[in-house]
């Protein structure tokens, strides 16, 4: 498989939210804001691609029988680095992602491609699935996140676009929404896969 | 054995990296963290408090607030947070007060309200309806339209917290009010009104011999677990120095101060009305003119032998629901006691200010 493909296949055809539902947790928690979605995406990969690139550095040095704990203290450390680092370099930055930045450790999408892809590829492409994995599950959490935000609120990223007369849609704002509007974008997607004859 | 040694050291080796890197990390950055969130803070402080020269936190009934002082080293505001209980869980938010005891900001820590409903109180629209308020304003804000827990959470969380800011940190917020010359003051009963954390208390000063002899609280709407504190220190501590301005009881600063407001206000009445030594009046029918709700109540008062022996009303527009029931109280009373100062009747506040008014008047003529 080429370099490019391990990169791209994250954003549609494995897509991490929607194709290998993965993560869910997190995406049902932050995305009642578009801009929620992103902050949290963007963190994400960016824990993604570091701990992908140690672990496939050091995928021969760490026995089996350890791997998984040896790997989250790894992620575990990261998170904790890139909380330090946003805090003392980027702090806007830092106080809108706040929040999102502990909830990574648990983030199933990180182990899972640690466990999947890290420990049995080479330096490059683990660094290309983590980028490919993490912008796919930002992709997946902007679009869920705008889906939400424009329905429950009637804004895109805080900015009014339904008008003042647009009476909006609470339960999308809510948790009952995000499992709505996860199960709604799913099923368009499935029956947009089949039309095709992706799988 | 071997096996679990060799897997054991490893991870204990990953273990040990993760920690160094960390403590690197930390090392580095937590200077510029801290560092940052002092400007920040200095900032903060500035647009709050204009007249800020320095700062300090404090610690008092297990809140931590920053007061802020002046180049004089006056108390100019205060900082603080205050937390209540929403709809989804606890609300956190900084309260900024500033030296007139006036919300100057509030600002959401954090909450956990519903998207879109409550977590609109984050919003500045609604935050800015409490800018300017004191304790004794009302709180009733407009509520946000369905989310009428997170509303509701907010008016009463936010006075609640500001009434427990001022009474743990706000003791040097009151201002020293003019000196009185007691031992000048005609003796008498004076009544006085104060205004503790909420308006409303009242005293009743004795004055003989040019010293103050005895503090009676009649009335006090604060919380009574800190009014009784200071209802039982402040009117002993003024008789005993002779001076309104006295320490506070200890965690009852906004009562004790309320009381001693309420006995100044009642010294300056004195001195705005000189006694009357009814005594000293001769014999006779003196006929006098008040102004209750309105003005025209006309008496007629009865002197015999120095003392008021009867008190008719003889003229009063004041609405009759009410007049009479000052006509019915306030002259018995002012026979009773033979003073024109006396408790007005319950209800007819101005109605009994007139009559004892009309009294006064007619005596003085």
């Amino acid at each position: 498989m080429s370099i490019m493909k391990e990169f791209t296949k994250g954003f549609v055809r494995e897509n991490p939210t929607f194709r290998i539902v993965l993560g869910t947790c997190p995406t049902l928690a932050v995305t009642t804001l578009a801009a929620n979605g992103l902050g949290m995406g963007l963190s994400t990969t960016a824990v993604l691609v570091a701990s992908n690139l140690f672990i496939s550095l050091l995928r021969k040095a760490i026995p089996d029988k350890i791997r998984i704990p040896a790997y989250i203290i790894i992620i575990a450390t990261f998170v904790t680095i890139v909380d330090m680092v946003l805090n003392a370099f980027t702090p806007d930055l830092h106080s809108r992602l706040g929040i999102f930045i502990p909830l990574i450790v648990v983030n199933c999408i990180i182990l899972g491609r640690a466990e999947a892809f890290a420990n049995k590829n080479g330096v490059v492409a683990s660094l290309a699935d983590g980028l490919g994995m993490g912008l796919g599950f930002t992709l997946s959490l902007t679009i869920l996140g705008s889906l939400r935000e424009l329905l429950s609120a009637g804004t895109l990223f805080g900015k009014n676009v339904m008008g003042a007369g647009y009476e909006p849609f609470m339960v999308f704002g809510m948790p009952t929404g995000g499992f709505l509007a996860y199960g709604l974008v799913m099923a368009l997607l499935n029956y947009v896969f089949k039309k095709l004859k992706l799988e | 054995m071997k096996e679990v040694l060799r897997v054991g050291l490893i991870l204990m080796l990953i273990c040990a990296v993760a920690a160094g890197a960390l403590a690197y990390t930390n090392q580095v950055t937590s200077e510029i963290i801290e560092k940052r969130l002092y400007e920040e803070k200095v900032a903060l402080m500035r647009e709050l408090f204009p007249t800020v020269e320095s700062f300090e936190d404090k610690e008092a009934d297990g809140r931590t607030a920053t007061i802020a002082y002046d180049a004089e080293g006056n108390l100019v505001g205060i900082l603080a947070e205050g937390k209540t209980s929403g709809y989804g869980g606890d609300i956190r938010f900084n309260l900024g007060i500033d030296k007139e005891g006036k919300l100057v900001s509030l600002t959401i820590v954090s909450h956990s309200e519903t998207a879109g409903l409550g977590a609109r109180i984050t919003e500045e629209s609604y935050r800015k309806q409490f800018i300017g308020k004191t304790i004794s304003d009302s709180f009733d804000v407009d509520n946000i339209s369905g989310a009428t827990i997170s509303s509701l959470a907010m008016e009463n969380g936010v006075k609640r917290e500001m009434e427990a800011i001022l009474t743990a940190f706000g003791g040097e917020l009151a201002e020293v009010p003019p000196a009185i010359d007691i031992s000048s003051l005609p003796d008498g009963v004076y009544e006085g009104e104060g205004e503790g954390l909420k308006p409303g208390i009242k005293a009743k000063v004795t004055v003989a011999g040019g010293r103050i002899t005895d503090i009676e609280v009649t009335n006090g709407d604060d919380t009574p677990e800190y009014f009784n504190k200071a209802k039982a220190e402040v009117p002993r501590r003024i008789v005993e120095e002779q001076s309104v301005q006295v320490d506070a009881a200890s965690g009852a600063t906004f009562s004790s101060q309320g009381i001693m407001n309420a006995v100044q206000n009642a010294l300056q009445n004195a001195q705005a009305s000189p006694g009357l030594d009814i005594s000293a009046l001769p014999d006779g029918v003196y006929e006098g003119e008040g102004e209750g709700l309105k003005p025209g109540i006309k008496v007629k008062v009865t002197v015999a032998g120095g003392r008021i022996t009867d008190i008719e009303v003889t003229n009063g527009d004041d609405t009759p629901e009410y007049f009479n029931k000052a006509k019915a109280e306030v002259p018995k009373r002012i026979i009773e006691e033979q003073s024109v100062q006396v408790d007005a009747a319950s209800g007819a506040s101005f109605s009994s200010q007139g009559i004892m008014q009309a009294v006064r008047n007619a005596l003085t003529r």
